[in-house]
């Protein structure tokens, strides 16, 4: 997968992006929905093993979560950015939002949950 | 910024607020559906386990029980049996005495060997599935009231019908341990028991004018303990209760699971 991501990185660049100065957008799109779907197995697999039984106590739980919660709502935020023009306070003020919340969780991860 | 950009910014904050908050809403119900599922096939498989528990246990005990009937059949039943015969061959005394301490002696060892007899019978689960539940409580009955320790009845009501073999013959082992603690704890000297036979199963209650028991579950004895996971396994239920009189009230219900045994 990460071999993938690669290659798709280099063709893009070859075709249509200027690595140096612009902003890679098809890749950050591809590997946000290659993250995503990783986060959703891993999901899973905590539902389906014993884990769901205190799952609330899980690292694995709440570090997927708050990488879900980071790049499932910030997946719209960057498509809109990238085909209108909005004032770039705007993203930031959204993405510093959306890292204290993804922050919280691993917080929470390290801290009041159980060690292995 | 201008009015444009704070309608923008407004937005896209409510926007992704949206989407985390349904994210995080259906993240947690997922999960915890999940977790109630998780927890009820838990709980399914230690029951399960419980009940297999409990029938080994119950085979356990059953094999036990037949191999000392055995041995009280085959071995101790034979020696008394030879000790009867030499006893019945020695020559003519010369004294009546003498005869008679003999004569006694073979009348004990009479009722010695028909105890024994009647003992190995009511151990032997073989000879409770060959006579029934109600045959075979009757039997034992009838050896309560012969060895004379407390007075007890044995009635019926309603059609009896014959039960699962395996049900049978824990119903009468709960029966027998009733039956040990009334002659062990309760100081009684009336016993009574009663079968109702229904459409839908079986009600046994079983009642004595000893001194009552502790009912609370925490101070159960072996005997008590045994008698409840016998009824788990029959998933059937009992309920003791202490009469205003003195004694015990004790209700046994079981259930037939499969109405076509009846007819089997």
């Amino acid at each position: 997968m990460a071999i993938g991501l690669m290659v798709f990185f280099i063709i893009d660049n070859l075709i249509q992006r200027d690595f140096f100065t612009n902003f890679q957008f098809h890749t950050y799109l591809v590997s946000t929905l290659i993250l995503i779907y990783i986060v959703t197995v891993i999901l899973l697999q905590i539902m389906k093993s014993d884990i769901i039984h205190e799952y609330l106590r899980s690292k694995s739980f709440w570090i997927s979560l708050g990488l879900l919660l980071f790049y499932v709502p910030f997946l719209p935020v960057i498509i809109t950015f990238e085909f209108m023009v909005v004032n770039f306070e705007i993203k930031n003020i959204i993405t510093l939002f959306l890292i204290m919340v993804m922050n919280f969780c691993f917080i929470y991860a390290s801290l009041w949950t159980k060690h292995r | 910024m201008d009015k444009t950009q704070v309608i923008y910014l407004i937005l896209f904050s409510v926007s992704v607020l949206l989407i985390m908050v349904s994210l995080v809403f259906v993240l947690f119900s997922v999960f915890n559906k999940r977790r109630m599922k998780f927890i009820i096939e838990k709980q399914e498989a230690e029951k399960q386990a419980e009940i297999e528990m409990a029938k080994i246990r119950i085979e356990n005990q059953e094999n036990l029980l037949k191999s000392i009937s055995w041995e009280l059949h085959d071995n101790i039943g034979q020696l008394l049996s030879v000790s009867k015969m030499q006893l019945s061959m020695l020559p003519e005394q010369p004294t009546d005495l003498s005869r008679k301490m003999v004569n006694d002696t073979l009348d004990v060892l009479s009722r010695v060997l028909e105890d024994v007899r009647s003992l190995s019978k009511s151990l032997n689960t073989d000879s409770v599935g060959f006579m029934g539940l109600v045959k075979a409580t009757g039997f034992e009955i009838d050896r309560l009231n012969r060895i004379k320790f407390l007075n007890a009845k044995f009635n019926i009501t309603g059609k009896p019908f014959p039960l699962k073999n395996d049900d049978e013959i824990v119903l009468f082992r709960i029966l027998q341990e009733l039956i040990s603690n009334v002659i062990k704890h309760a100081k009684a000297s009336e016993f009574e028991l009663h079968f109702h036979y229904a459409n839908n199963g079986l009600v046994i209650t079983a009642q004595d004018d000893g001194i009552g028991m502790d009912i609370s579950k925490e101070h159960y004895g072996i005997g008590l303990k045994n008698i409840v996971s016998r009824i788990k396994f029959l998933n059937g239920s009992i309920d003791f209760h202490n009469k205003n009189e003195g004694g015990v009230l004790t209700s046994i219900k079981y259930t037939i699971k499969d109405p076509d045994v009846m007819n089997a």
